[in-house]
């Protein structure tokens, strides 16, 4: 045996031994199914081919030559297209997982838009509502096949600002973030439903892009904010009010000097006032006059001697 | 004498050994992909051997072609034991 041979055997052998591996211990999951079936051609036309090399060698016939010439060609072609399958099998597994994240992002947000307490439009580029969900019906009045066949700045929105003024097309979101490409919040305006009720809106609005970084669209959120601003008008109103009835009431307190003897307070002003001006003065106290038996008896002894002590 | 069947193996050969380093990337997602190019770089060394030794240097070059086929084999069934205890991603 000579070094060719040799090396031809161990060839022989090495095939030998991928192929048991593959049929006793490879997973098949870990290639594609078909990517790994050509893989088993593959490994059973090397051992074929190792074992026609060593004939031919050994023996010298032209049957094996030929044997050999015809399985280094498949052998060579079955690695392309091993590589090739296995490339298209991996691009289509990655393209079903993108299209499965996909499903799960599109159910994730049609589950939000179904759920949010807010209404929730898409505008395209060329101002036309193209999507409103649930609640913006209750938002906005109308029923979401009315609402997508309006536009954004529709006269049948009657918008006006929150005092009933005029409201400028340009102050509008839908404007605001097709000039200025960033997402716009709170903008509050009023308009008018079918049935004639005044609604007071804020809006927030943020723009989607397309590949080309151009403006695609514009998501809004719209929320009815009329009873909450007439709470808070009221509660500002009733704050106000309780704010002017404080500053009525008047109180005293800290420390007063006052007078020993004679009980006169010394003022702010450093004059001194007798104790019933000062009280009247800084309360709401007012005083009747009159005299106890003990004063009227010191002061008018003559008349009160009769009195019971 | 240089036979058209090892001109025509030497030929699918490179294209395939392009289209490996054109989708070198993609094919990275191959378990063990480096150990799996060796393998491959052994049997298509041993195809150009082939067809030179047709020219020059043929008990060299036979001996090398040789050595080429049992190292490739030797190393594919390396790759088939690797990945058979492989642990890595399934893709």
């Amino acid at each position: 045996m000579n070094l060719i041979s040799l090396l031809d055997l161990v060839a022989l052998l090495a095939a030998l031994i991928a192929l048991g591996v593959f049929v006793l211990r490879f997973r098949m999951a870990k290639l594609p199914g078909d990517a790994s079936l050509l893989l088993l051609v593959i490994l059973s036309l090397l051992l074929f081919y190792n074992l026609s090399n060593m004939l031919e060698w050994l023996r010298g016939a032209d049957v094996f030559d030929l044997v050999s010439d015809v399985a280094s060609i498949l052998l060579s072609m079955l690695w392309g297209i091993f590589m090739y399958t296995f490339i298209r099998r991996h691009a289509e597994a990655d393209l079903q997982a993108s299209q499965q994240a996909l499903r799960r992002e599109r159910d994730i947000v049609t589950r939000i838009m179904e759920t949010s307490p807010v209404g929730i439009t898409v505008v395209n580029r060329m101002g036309e509502i193209t999507f409103a969900n649930a609640q913006a019906e209750q938002v906005l009045g109308l029923t979401v096949d009315d609402i997508v066949r309006r536009t954004y700045n529709a006269p049948q929105w009657k918008i006006t600002a929150i005092d009933g003024g005029p409201f400028p097309d340009e102050r509008l979101p839908f404007a605001m973030v097709m000039s200025t490409a960033q997402s716009h919040y709170d903008v509050r305006h009023a308009i008018e439903w079918p049935d004639g009720r005044r609604v007071i809106l804020s809006i927030n609005a943020a723009p989607l892009f397309d590949e080309m970084g151009t403006i695609s669209a514009i998501v809004t959120t719209v929320e009815d904010i009329t009873e909450h601003l007439h709470t808070q008008q009221e509660r500002e109103a009733l704050i106000q009010n309780l704010e002017g009835a404080l500053a009525q009431v008047k109180t005293l307190s800290g420390l007063l000097p006052i007078c020993a003897n004679c009980k006169k307070i010394r003022d702010d002003r450093g004059q001194w006032r007798p104790l019933d001006v000062y009280v009247r003065d800084h309360s709401d106290a007012e005083f009747s006059h009159g005299l106890c038996p003990e004063c009227a008896r010191r002061l008018y002894p003559d008349y009160m001697d009769d009195l019971p002590k | 004498m240089v036979q058209e069947s090892e001109i025509l193996t030497l030929l699918l050969s490179i294209g395939v050994w392009a289209f490996i380093h054109t989708n070198r990337r993609a094919l990275h997602a191959l378990p063990l992909f480096r150990l799996l190019m060796l393998a491959y770089s052994a049997f298509f060394f041993a195809w150009v051997l082939t067809v030179l030794e047709g020219f020059l240097w043929p008990g060299l070059l036979n001996a090398l072609e040789h050595i080429g086929y049992a190292t490739g084999s030797m190393l594919v069934a390396l790759w088939c034991w690797r990945v058979s205890i492989w642990k890595g991603d399934p893709t």
